[in-house]
């Protein structure tokens, strides 16, 4: 193959990678595969397509690896569909995406597209995402029936299948090799009881996402194969699925929505061991906004607003969510606007389950604290005489966003001195002073930071602008 | 008789460097190696990689040493799917932070000594710093000559005219 090396004086770094490298890089530089309601269908299947414009070495690597067309657009421009099925060498799998097509959009090219698709050798395709044509009262019969008649052909040779506002055809035998199933305000045409459904797939399904408009019941209570669940559901669904749900292989759960969530952790997360991420981001949880904790095992993140009064004790919400999991090897831990209204008895019962922490990034805005570090040097308040210091491994500290009044100052100072003394000093620490008050404040920020240096080596200070000159 | 948990590797310059085992394991090609060899004092030659370059691998491997079970989760999509979801932390962009002739030496030395995240970290880096940039961009960022005739370019621009006018 000639490559742009030849053209050159000398060997550009970039080009010093092989061909393998090169791929996979434009592997990730394609658009993530259509997956769960992240895909709108906007035309990025196409935005990889410079790199094909790049030098001749680049352009010959695009097009002889089938992998990089593996999505096969069905959209205004029908070239694709001829560009992909050429360069797919007919063994990848290919994924499908038909849009919902506005009136207008729809014409005799797709139905064409369509009939060329399923006239072709499909042992390859592996998804399907369908979504319902819009303003479909309009359509003309036959434009209509796409969808359903493109998931009634391919159904039964799939392994996933995406579906967006579609009637879709109930035959058990059709989902027979469906491997992750997402419905978004889908319907079945004869309606099964969703329990048989599921029940019929629990062998198979490993990954459910799902999100309705409608309530129509939960879907599933055991699914023992599940790995990824992803909800956006009506509320009062998600929450009787909460209270059913058992998926013991799941590694991944996403719920999102109007949903409280005041005990899920002990649901979805006990019968849940190989759990690596459990997103709820617009979920309410009682009474505390968000903690982020982050490990090679585990990164979970419970992200809620409080629509309550704050009552600031948060020891047992905190003891439910951390006795939930096994923090043994977690070594990252990121805290994220709670420090204010977390005890210390709460601090304390987080930190004895994390023995071999060695980072903890805490960032605020503009929060008061007080008690806060008395939890990172001791396991007990009461400062028994030779007592554990917490997270003996701890050594990087980056916090920001905190108001350092004087008393905070001290308690920190102190937390560091007796770390240090009883032979756990931290390597770093890095600290963003939040904008003073009052100016007298900043100069006293100022002295207090000369005095870290003494204890930390490895103190970094920012200070936030206007920060008063001295 | 040396530390036996502890090895010595040789950089194609003649520099030595004394590693713990387990953070070579994260060498395929070491870890095969060292399985080969067995109890032995022998330092192991890295004929392919500079000082310089090994230091930064040892580095990365150092530092994700306790990455391992991240690698033997579940793996749904395969090779794909794994690159795809290849984290790339705070640390691993600073570590990244080097000029491109040794961030390419990086890549290269990883995917020869087959440590699968070290490669997966510098391809998601340098698919980043690709991402929404031209086909110019993409020649002034790493420097690659056009070695398209403009024939040939004019063509493959009204190839790819209709991804523009989607």
């Amino acid at each position: 193959m000639e490559t742009c090396d030849s053209h050159g004086t000398s060997v550009v770094p970039i080009h010093r990678l092989p061909n393998e490298v090169l791929v996979e890089i434009m592997l990730i530089s394609r658009p993530a595969r259509i997956k769960f309601f992240d895909f709108d269908g906007t035309g990025e299947p196409f935005l990889w397509l410079p790199l094909t414009l790049v030098c001749r070495q680049w352009a010959e690597l695009a097009y002889s690896t089938a992998k990089l067309w593996r999505t096969i657009h069905i959209g205004p421009n029908m070239r694709w569909v001829d560009l992909a099925l050429a360069c797919s060498d007919g063994s990848s799998p290919l994924d499908i995406y038909l849009p919902g097509l506005s009136v207008d959009g729809i014409q005799e090219k797709h139905t064409d597209a369509l009939s060329l698709l399923l006239s072709h050798d499909m042992r390859q395709l592996m998804s399907v995402y369908l979504q319902h044509p819009k303003d479909s009262d309009n359509l003309h019969k036959e434009a209509r029936a796409i969808p359903m008649r493109v998931a009634s052909h391919l159904l039964s040779r799939l392994r996933e299948i995406h579906c967006d506002g579609l009637l879709l055809p109930w035959d058990i035998e059709l989902f027979s090799r469906l491997r992750s199933l997402t419905l978004i305000n889908c319907r079945f045409d004869n309606p099964p009881t969703l329990a048989s459904f599921t029940l019929r797939l629990d062998r198979t399904l490993s990954s459910l996402s799902r999100q309705t408009e409608s309530k129509s019941g939960v879907m599933t209570e055991h699914l023992p194969y599940l790995r990824e669940l992803y909800l956006r559901d009506d509320p009062s669904c998600v929450a009787a699925f909460l209270v059913h749900a058992n998926f013991p292989k799941a590694t991944q759960t996403s719920l999102t929505g109007d949903i409280h969530v005041h005990d899920y952790p002990d649901h979805i997360t006990v019968p849940a061991p190989p759990l690596t991420s459990l997103l709820s981001p617009n979920c309410e949880v009682d009474n505390w906004h968000f903690l982020l904790c982050e490990s090679r095992r585990l990164t979970l993140r419970l992200n809620a607003r409080c629509t309550t009064t704050f009552e600031p004790d948060f020891s047992s919400c905190i003891q439910e969510i951390v006795s939930s999991f096994d923090l043994t090897a977690t070594t990252s831990l990121n805290v994220r606007g709670i420090v204010k209204d977390t005890t210390l008895q709460a601090w304390q019962m987080l930190f004895a389950r994390l023995p071999v922490l060695k980072k903890i990034k805490v960032k605020e805005r503009g929060t008061h604290i007080g008690g806060f570090f008395d939890a990172f040097y001791l396991l007990h308040a009461d400062v028994p005489a030779g007592a554990q210091v917490a997270c003996p491994q701890l050594q990087h500290i980056v916090i920001s966003g905190i108001r350092w009044g004087p008393a905070v100052m001290k308690e920190f100072e102190v937390c560091l001195r007796l770390r240090a003394k009883r032979g756990a000093p931290l390597a770093s620490l890095k600290i963003e002073f939040a904008k003073p008050m009052y100016e007298d404040l900043g100069k006293v920020q100022a002295r207090y930071a000369a005095l870290l240096c003494h204890i930390v080596p490895g103190f970094k200070l920012k200070l936030k602008e206007p920060y008063p000159r001295h | 008789m040396g530390d036996s948990n502890r090895l010595t590797l040789v950089a194609s310059d003649g520099g030595k460097f004394v590693v713990d085992k387990e953070v070579v394991q994260m060498s395929v090609l070491l870890k095969n190696m060292i399985e080969d060899l067995g109890e032995t004092d022998e330092s192991i030659p890295i004929p392919n990689v500079t000082s310089p370059v090994l230091t930064k691998v040892i580095e990365f491997c150092e530092n994700h040493r306790t990455d391992a079970a991240r690698t033997d989760g579940p793996n749904v999509d395969g090779d794909d799917a794994r690159m795809r979801t290849a984290v790339v932390s705070d640390w691993d962009r600073q570590f990244f932070d080097v000029d491109q002739d040794l961030m390419f030496e990086i890549i290269v030395a990883a995917n020869y000594l087959d440590i699968k995240s070290l490669v997966d970290v510098g391809c998601k880096v340098v698919a980043d710093m690709i991402k929404g940039k031209s086909p110019q961009e993409i020649r002034d960022l790493f420097d690659i000559v056009n070695d398209f005739s403009p024939e040939e370019e004019a063509a493959l621009r009204k190839e790819n005219e209709w991804a523009n006018d989607r």
